[in-house]
This record gives C-alpha cells, sequence and structure tokens, in this order.
C-alpha cells in the first residue's frame, strides 16, 4: 500500500459549481462554505436531508464534479478545479451498475481481484472466508443479476476494500440499506480501517452512521451544521434521556408532562421519550418522579444515544434557528 | 483455488453466468443460422418460375452457391440483430455503466481490456459464423447437387467480412452514444450504410456472378470492387477509434445522465463563476436530439410496414379473387397473376398483368393482347386480324411438345373483356411469394399482431430494457 498522508480529505469554504434555480430567478448555490477535515483511518458519515447536496459534496470530494471555489486537497495534494480524472488513490463508487451480471458474487470477487499482487488461492480462500463472516454467504453463490442494487453496492465496497485506494468513497446515500447489510457495510468498515484506509459514506440512514463510521457530518441547507466523532454526535445533540414501554404510555405522558416541567415528554412508535435539554438530566430522579405519579413501568430503559435521535434534534434546532432569523 | 476467470473469459460468456451455457448457445445459434438459410432457399425455390430467376439468379440456382450465397446475406441479417439484443454485454457500454472504472481501480489495464473485448467479439462472429457455413454446406451436400469447393473460400470471406465490419462499427458507436437504445439504433444504420457500400463499390457485380467467384483473388482485385480494401481500411480506423476512445473514457466516472436525487420542483443550473456561463443540469440537461430523431424515424418506419403490409394484403386478396372466370375489377383494371408461358415474352409466368375492362364501343385493333371468354373459360391471346364483328386470335408461345396452332381461334368482339395494358414483374414474385406459408406469416400475421398487440409488445420491451 501506498504511503498515506495523516490528512486524506482537506477542504476549505468549498462552493459548488451547481445552483438551484430559484423562483425569483436568483440561483442559490447547492453546496457553500464547506470545511471539512478528514484524516487517515477514519469512516465518515456524510448525512442530510437532501440526497442531491450529499451526493453532490461526495462526488466533488471524489474529483468525479468540479467545484467552483474554496480550496480541496486530497492526500495533501491540490485538486484541479474543472478536471473530473480519476485519481488512482481515491476509489468511488458512485452506482451498483457496474458489477458485472454475468457472474456470481463471490466469482465476481475473485474476478476483480486477480489482478492484485497476493497469492491467488490465498486471497479467493480469505475472501470467501470474509463473505461468510460477514454474513454474505447466502448470496455469495448468487447469480449478480438476482441481486438487488444493494446487494450489488456491498459487493463493490467489498472489492473497493482489496483495492490499493486510499481513500474510499461510498456515494449511495439514495440507497436503501438493511440491516444485515448495514451490519456487513459496518465490518468492511472496519476491514477498511484496519489497512489504514479511509471511507467516506452519504447515507441517510443513521442506523448505518452509527455503526459503520467513526466520524459524521450533517449537511443541512447547503452547509455542513455538524462535523465531529459519532459519539459526540450522539452524546450532545440525542436529548432523549429515558424511553419507557408500556401499555399506559399515553395516559403517563400526560401526566408525566405535568411532573417533569423541565423536559419534554413525547410519544414514539408506542414508546414513550423523555428528554430534557435543561437541568433535570438525571435518569435516577425521573424514574423517582414516575413512581410518584403512581405508575410502575413495564420497562423504562437509559437511552442509549442515538445518531437517529441527535440528527433529528440537530436539524429541529437549525430550523428553528433558521426561523428566528 | 474456485474460480479462475480472466477478463476474455467473461467476454466469451456474454449474458450468461455459466460458459457451458454461453457456448451452447452460441453453437445453437450457428446451427439455426444454417437451417434458416436452408429453409429460406427453398421458399425461393417456390418462385422459380418468376422474376426472381432473372434478376437474382445467384441465390435462385439449384446449386451449393445459392445455399452459401444465402447464408452469408442471412448470417449478415442474423449478426445486426444479435449485436443490437446483445448489445450490453458485447460493447463498451460497460463503459460507461463504470465497471471498467472498478477493473481499473483493482489493477487492470484498460488497453489490455480492450485488446481482450475484441479478441472475444471477432472470436464468438467467427466461431458462430464459420459453424453456420459449414453447416449449410453439409445441408447441402443432401440435395445432391455437384459441389463445386472453388468459389467457397471467396463466399465465406466475403461474409465474414461483412459481419466483422458491423462488428466493429456497432463497438465504435458503442464508445460514443450515451444510451443503449441510441446506439442500437447506430448498429441498424450501421448495417444499411454497409449495403449501401457494397452496392455502389460494386462488391455484389462480383458475388452474384459464380464464375468469377471461383478465382478468390477476383474479391480483392481493386479493377473489379473497391468494396474489400474500403472495409479492410474502414477496420483498421475502427479499431483505432476504439483503442484511442475506450482508453480515454476510461479515465473518467461517467455520471449518469439522469439526475434522479432532485426533490419535486427544483431546477439546478451550473453557473461557471470564472465566465459566468450557464448550463441547464438535473432534469432540465438536454435531452440527445438523436434520441427523438431515432425514435421518430423508427416509430414512422413501423408505421410504414404496417400500413404497407396492410394495403399488399387487400391487393393479394382482390388479386387471388381475380383469377380466371372470377374477374375483380380496381377502377375498370382487372389484374391477376398470369400463370402460363403462352404469352411470352410480352407476359412471362407469375406476371401480375391488368387488363383495361372495355365495352362493345371500344375499338380493338390487330396485336393487341385481349382478355376473352370462351365456353365459360378465360383466355389471353393477342389479335391477329379482324372480320366483322369476329376476332382471329393465338397465343405468341407454343412450349414445346405442344401443337403449334392449337390455340388460334375466331371469337366473336362481344367475347372481349378487357385489353392488355401492362404488367409488373416483381408485384408478381411478391404476390407469389405472399401465398405462401412464409409470405403470409410476414405479409398477414407478424403486421396484424403489430397492430392489435402493440401496446402489449412496447411494455415488454420497455421490462426487457429496464432488466
Amino acid at each position: 500500500m501506498d504511503y498515506a498522508p495523516e490528512h486524506v480529505v482537506f477542504m476549505e469554504h468549498v462552493a459548488s459549481g451547481e445552483h438551484y434555480a430559484g423562483a425569483d430567478g436568483k440561483p442559490k448555490r447547492a453546496l457553500a462554505d464547506i470545511s471539512v477535515l478528514i484524516r487517515k483511518s477514519e469512516t465518515w458519515g456524510i448525512i442530510g436531508p437532501s440526497l442531491f447536496e450529499v451526493k453532490l459534496l461526495l462526488e466533488i470530494m471524489a474529483n468525479i464534479k468540479p467545484y467552483d471555489g474554496g480550496r480541496c486537497v486530497l492526500m495533501e495534494q491540490g485538486m484541479l478545479r474543472r478536471k473530473r480524472v480519476i485519481l488512482r488513490h481515491v476509489f468511488y463508487l458512485g452506482n451498483a451498475d457496474m458489477v458485472y451480471d454475468n457472474m456470481k458474487a463471490l466469482e465476481y470477487l475473485m474476478f476483480v481481484t486477480g489482478k492484485l499482487p497476493i497469492d491467488k488461492v490465498d486471497l479467493q480462500e480469505k475472501i470467501f472466508e470474509q463473505m461468510i463472516e460477514y454474513g454474505l454467504g447466502p448470496i455469495s453463490l448468487t447469480p449478480n443479476y438476482l441481486l438487488t442494487k444493494e446487494e450489488k453496492a456491498v459487493l463493490a465496497l467489498f472489492a473497493a476494500a482489496y483495492s490499493g485506494s486510499l481513500i474510499i468513497i461510498f456515494n449511495l446515500p439514495e440507497y436503501d440499506f438493511d440491516e444485515v447489510l448495514a451490519g456487513v457495510i459496518a465490518r468492511l468498515s472496519a476491514f477498511i480501517r484496519e489497512k489504514g484506509k479511509t471511507l467516506v459514506l452519504g447515507s441517510q440512514n443513521c442506523h448505518l452512521i452509527e455503526k459503520a463510521c467513526s466520524h459524521s457530518a450533517v449537511l443541512q441547507d447547503g452547509k455542513i451544521i455538524f462535523s465531529d466523532t459519532v459519539d459526540n454526535f450522539r452524546n450532545n445533540y440525542d436529548p432523549v434521556i429515558v424511553t419507557i414501554q408500556d401499555k399506559q404510555a399515553e395516559t403517563m405522558a400526560e401526566k408525566l408532562a405535568e411532573l417533569l416541567p423541565g423536559c419534554q415528554v413525547i410519544l414514539k412508535n408506542n414508546r414513550l421519550m423523555i428528554s430534557s435539554s435543561s437541568q433535570e438530566k438525571d435518569p435516577g430522579m425521573i424514574y423517582k418522579r414516575v413512581l410518584e405519579a403512581g405508575f410502575i413501568p413495564e420497562r423504562m430503559e437509559i437511552n442509549p444515544k442515538t445518531v437517529q435521535n441527535a440528527y433529528e434534534e440537530l436539524i429541529r434546532r437549525h430550523d428553528l434557528q433558521k426561523q428566528l432569523l | 483455488m474456485i474460480y479462475r476467470n480472466s477478463y476474455f473469459k467473461k467476454e466469451l460468456r456474454q449474458a450468461y453466468s455459466e460458459n457451458r451455457a454461453s457456448t451452447n448457445r452460441k453453437l445453437a445459434s450457428a446451427l439455426f443460422l444454417g437451417l434458416i438459410s436452408f429453409a429460406l432457399f427453398f421458399v425461393f425455390q417456390t418462385l422459380q418460375e418468376s422474376v426472381l430467376s432473372e434478376a437474382v439468379p445467384e441465390i435462385m440456382q439449384p446449386s451449393f452457391y445459392s445455399t452459401v450465397y444465402l447464408y452469408i446475406h442471412l448470417a449478415f441479417f442474423f449478426y445486426t440483430v444479435y449485436f443490437i439484443l446483445y448489445y450490453d454485454y458485447l460493447f463498451f457500454s460497460e463503459i460507461r455503466r463504470n465497471s471498467w472504472y472498478l477493473l481499473i481501480q483493482m489493477g487492470y489495464h484498460s488497453v489490455v481490456m480492450f485488446f481482450s473485448k475484441f479478441a472475444a467479439l471477432l472470436y464468438t462472429v467467427f466461431l458462430i459464423y464459420t459453424i453456420g457455413f459449414i453447416f449449410t454446406v453439409i445441408l447441402t451436400v443432401f440435395l445432391k447437387y455437384t459441389f463445386i469447393y472453388t468459389y467457397l473460400p471467396a463466399l465465406y470471406v466475403a461474409g465474414l467480412t461483412d459481419v466483422f465490419l458491423i462488428g466493429m462499427f456497432s463497438m465504435t458507436f458503442s464508445l460514443f452514444t450515451r444510451t443503449i437504445v441510441n446506439a442500437r439504433y447506430w448498429t441498424f444504420f450501421s448495417a444499411i450504410v454497409i449495403l449501401i457500400l457494397k452496392l455502389t463499390l460494386g462488391e455484389y457485380n462480383i458475388l452474384s456472378n459464380r464464375v468469377s467467384m471461383q478465382n478468390f483473388y477476383n474479391l480483392l482485385d481493386l479493377n473489379h470492387s473497391l468494396y474489400m480494401p474500403v472495409a479492410a481500411i474502414l477496420m483498421i480506423i475502427l479499431c483505432l477509434v476504439c483503442l484511442i476512445r475506450s482508453n480515454n473514457l476510461a479515465k473518467y466516472y461517467n455520471l449518469p445522465t439522469d439526475q434522479i436525487l432532485l426533490p419535486s420542483g427544483f431546477d439546478v443550473v451550473y453557473i461557471d463563476s470564472g465566465t459566468g456561463k450557464r448550463k441547464a443540469a438535473g432534469k432540465k440537461a438536454k435531452k440527445g436530439w438523436r434520441s427523438k430523431i431515432f425514435d421518430t424515424v423508427s416509430t414512422a418506419g413501423l408505421i410504414f410496414f404496417i400500413c404497407a403490409a396492410l394495403v399488399f394484403n387487400f391487393l393479394i386478396i382482390a388479386v387471388n379473387t381475380s383469377t380466371p372466370g372470377q374477374e375483380v375489377s380496381i377502377q375498370g383494371v382487372i389484374p391477376f397473376v398470369f400463370r402460363s408461358e403462352t404469352m411470352e415474352p410480352a407476359i412471362q409466368m407469375n406476371d401480375l398483368t391488368y387488363f383495361q375492362k372495355i365495352d362493345s364501343q371500344y375499338p380493338i385493333q390487330e396485336g393487341q393482347i385481349i382478355l376473352f371468354e370462351e365456353n365459360q373459360v378465360i383466355y389471353v391471346e393477342r389479335v391477329l386480324g379482324k372480320v366483322d364483328d369476329k376476332l382471329r386470335v393465338d397465343i405468341d408461345h407454343y412450349p414445346p411438345m405442344s401443337q403449334p396452332g392449337a390455340m388460334f381461334k375466331t371469337i366473336l368482339r362481344q367475347a372481349v373483356q378487357g385489353v392488355y395494358i401492362g404488367r409488373n414483374r416483381w408485384l408478381g414474385v411478391l404476390i407469389l411469394f405472399a401465398n405462401t406459408i412464409v409470405g403470409r406469416l410476414l405479409f398477414l400475421l407478424v403486421p396484424a399482431v403489430l397492430l392489435f398487440y402493440y401496446k402489449q409488445i412496447m411494455a415488454f420491451s420497455k421490462r426487457i430494457n429496464r432488466s
């Protein structure tokens, strides 16, 4: 593998050439003032409500589309603004059609890795074992034309993990990865990091980001409104303290709203979510109040902090701020 | 080792996930092609007594030459269809799908991939064509025609050149067209261009000459035809263009033309801050004008075919009912297919003839060919002389073994129903063909199916394209 510098992607005030054609005739940049720093062996999940913006940002990052302003440095080398030449150190995955249909999944992986300077027998054995270990066993002997586009995308990511490229950009925010495939991506992400490479994935799946990424960036209205580790994201923005499951959840919600004035009580999917943005963050105290109200909940647990909740809260705050302005 | 694959082997498999399935399919295609040529030869044999025997004797003669000649043309047609159907697997659309991008990132080299793909295509074409050719020759052996092997090499090479050329044209176009539908149109138009080249450069003058084809070098002789050298030059140019273009395309990641990620109501424009130039992007990006032209041309062609076939069917019905004793007149003209040699050379066997319906006042001249009825039988003979209200008539040509003067008659003027005004030899052969099983299928069944099941066929074709 080539030497990998510490700073893998460095974007500073990057702006896209793509503009939204506004109704008033005044165009608005799709992406503006994008600054992000991605280091070696990190896995970044870029998330945002607009698929177009997420996709565009990753395309610019991979030098697939030109950018119009700011500075973008990949592997500590400047990128040409207007030319979209493939860079050998960037492996870009922007669609699943690149996988050949007239092969089986395992066979395809054997085929694409055929030119790597590794002993073929060992490599094939390793890939086969890895596929089974990661949960791709059931599709390993399935012809590719029978696979879903998400499965094909994971297959391409599998291949990319073995490539010599130091950055892998998995730009498929429009794809809907199920629990199993998200698990495979998470395993592949760990494998990629282990090899000292960097993975950047665009997604709208918070669960995937939670499982597979070490860092996350949230893109809203063409700007990055958050970029840090996933742990910090969850801990700082997920306001839910405890969740309660009970048959009487609805009655409980009304009562608790009165008893916990500093907290927000939301009923979601038959679960009560108690969140607080102020003083009362102690789950023990909330439990005490619940008992005082005369309820003994069937199940009450401290919220493990999820990316989903954090993301929703961040977007909510951002929208609120926008309205105030 | 579980799998031992190379890019060349992958190319040979085309659409199949098993090598064996692909090989079997190729062999089956070759045998099918041979059998179809043989069947077509028999269809043409049923049209033996028609203008075809004079116009295209090379396909009408009972000889090896005719079956093989038909084979090489059918092979060309087959390959055009084959390339259109298997376009996605045979040509360079995979570069646009970024399949090469992935392989290049994994250590494959674009030049090597180009040559592998090119070699695989030529090998596939060569294999199917050669097996089909041999099979056609073997089938013809059963007809016990005199076996003259001297013209076979020239025919083989002539046919192979055409299929290689259409393959290379399709390969080249696949590198310049963004959508598969457009590329398929280009393949079709390439086939037409090749046929025009063959016609204009005199290739058919050699091909249709059985004697000249016995000397292989006549095919390459520039004094006879320029087609072969032009084809060779074209192949070299196309090969180089493919190499350069594929290598160049493989350097870029190809973005899909349709941007589906924009929410409805949003339009995107690309603005270059340096030059201030605006370019539509996303859903408003300009759609290819070529695509619209191709769609219009193909739809118009299809409509024309259906209409022509239907009109032709009405004509056949009219002509078929207009047999001696059952004349049908269209605008005062009686058409019917003349199935006799008795009026040669003026009217030949299976010509479609037209007779002007006349009344009793019409002045019939000596030398005119007339249609008359005698004892409830219709005759066509030439007027030799007139006496009062009687006409002396006879046929022009007495077939061998018949008694000259046997058809000489003196008839009443009132018996005359029409006078000969003309003939059409090609319509005659078309009607003859339309009355065969294959002809009925082509002219009646195919348009009827297209007309009544148009929507279902279109829906099926869209499903295939999507998959």
